[in-house]
């Protein structure tokens, strides 16, 4: 387990809204860099939606990035 | 008629008050009757559901459940409350299953669908596959959450759920034009100022019990030392509310001799006058100069109401520590009040296992707000009388 996925269990096992988004976007861009698009943009919308739901400043921004690529 | 129970005893109800009889025992007994009141009396009329208060502030949700309908009380950022059907449009989840605060937007729990507090549809993820989050089929901005039709007033939402009832001010009309005294929204006081009351009785004997006076020496003989029977007088508007009047109100005083300070610009005759109204189908009302409360009656079967009560006050100092025991005191006095009623409504509720039972006979003087209901849930079940 990377320590991405350890700090994104942790967070979801105290509910950490800001954290689960941060750390779904860092695995997102982890992705992007090894150009596993697909997994990326699986891990960016998870970034997004707890974002959203956090009521985060961040989710408009990744908002913006899905609808750029026509998935959102 | 429509889900019509029994329209013999419903004829006898509707006529005039001195050869009526009461409601039929399955009014107050029978299962089938209880769920068709859920649409004959409840989802086509004003119901009380809540009070705006038991939403901590804005960015707030709140589950409830009325009649079997699973609601949802919503805040927006503004403030704004709106009332919504408490299930996502995607798979029918139950969306939210207890009171939160919403910084953002409510998320489904099930496949993640979110809707801010306004009701619109904000995101799907993975609709249209892994990290696709719209589809052509599905379309945001006719998939919000589905509102119903909802008004406050006096710190109480009400909801129309089949949205075919007139518009609140038309059909409350006479009521709010009766208290027009009572403009100002009233205050909500907090734990201090609220109980609830689970009672083994049918809502509507709740209902009948509250909006005469006949029984007030009876069962409320701490009255007798300052308010007579002849104090008292029936209100009646057909088709709308009932309930009674006092002309002889008395003020609470601490040992001080302060009262609480009374809403503004009251013409005089609420200097001594007090009034109890049940606003058709389900909330008790009382307003007095100094203070008033309301009271919802949730129903949970046909033998089981919760009284939901709350006080309000007219002016924000009432509402601080220094008025503290003095808010406990009038809360304690209501809820003895309250509490003195539950052994005849719960024996009344009894008495409808008396097979033999014809809905009873009324006053023609001292029953006439309770036949005056019973005349209006009847009518419920009569189209013609409806229309």
């Amino acid at each position: 387990m990377n320590e991405i996925d350890r700090m994104l269990r942790a967070a979801l096992k105290s509910r950490d809204q800001s954290a689960i988004a941060q750390l779904y976007l860092a695995a997102a861009e982890a992705q992007f860099d090894i150009k596993e698009n697909d997994s990326a943009w699986f891990l960016l919308t998870h970034a997004y939606i707890h974002a959203l739901e956090a009521g985060l400043p961040i989710a408009a921004l990744l908002e913006a990035r899905l609808k750029a690529e026509n998935r959102a | 008629m429509t889900q019509q129970p029994d329209v013999d005893a419903l004829g006898d109800v509707m006529t005039g008050i001195a050869h009526a009889k009461g409601l039929p025992n399955a009014a107050y007994t029978s299962a089938a009757h209880f769920e068709a009141e859920a649409q004959q009396v409840f989802a086509r009329n004003w119901t009380a559901i809540a009070f705006a208060h038991d939403l901590a502030g804005p960015s707030h949700a709140l589950p409830l459940e009325f009649m079997g309908q699973p609601l949802l009380l919503a805040s927006d950022q503004t403030g704004e409350i709106r009332v919504f059907q408490n299930v996502c449009r995607h798979r029918g989840m139950i969306l939210v299953d207890a009171p939160k605060h919403v910084p953002g937007a409510l998320r489904c729990p099930y496949h993640s669908w979110c809707y801010d507090l306004t009701g619109k549809l904000r995101a799907t993820p993975h609709v249209g596959g892994p990290g696709h989050n719209c589809h052509e089929a599905i379309d945001h901005n006719a998939l919000g959450l589905i509102e119903i039709r909802s008004h406050i007033w006096r710190g109480v939402v009400f909801i129309n759920l089949d949205g075919t009832a007139e518009p609140f001010e038309a059909a409350n009309e006479t009521l709010l034009d009766r208290w027009s005294d009572f403009h100002a929204p009233p205050l909500p006081a907090g734990d201090d100022a609220q109980f609830e009351l689970d009672i083994a009785t049918n809502w509507k004997l709740a209902v009948e019990n509250y909006c005469e006076s006949y029984h007030l020496p009876w069962v409320h003989p701490a009255l007798n030392s300052y308010s007579r029977l002849e104090d008292h007088y029936n209100i009646e508007a057909d088709g709308e509310f009932s309930g009674q009047g006092t002309l002889v109100y008395r003020q609470l005083k601490d040992d001080a001799g302060r009262t609480f300070a009374d809403a503004d610009g009251l013409h005089d005759t609420w200097d001594e006058a007090a009034e109890y109204i049940a606003v058709y189908p389900n909330l008790l009302l009382g307003v007095h100069r100094d203070h008033s409360f309301a009271i919802i009656l949730q129903p949970r079967a046909p033998n089981r109401t919760t009284e939901r009560v709350a006080i309000f006050y007219h002016q924000p100092e009432m509402l601080g520590a220094d008025f503290a025991d003095m808010r406990r005191e009038n809360t304690a006095l209501w809820k003895t009040v309250f509490e003195e009623d539950i052994s005849v409504v719960e024996g009344m509720q009894r008495g409808r296992s008396a097979s033999h039972f014809d809905g009873g006979r009324f006053s023609p003087v001292m029953d006439a707000p309770t036949h005056m209901f019973h005349r209006w849930v009847a009518s419920q079940f009569l189209t013609d009388e409806r229309d």
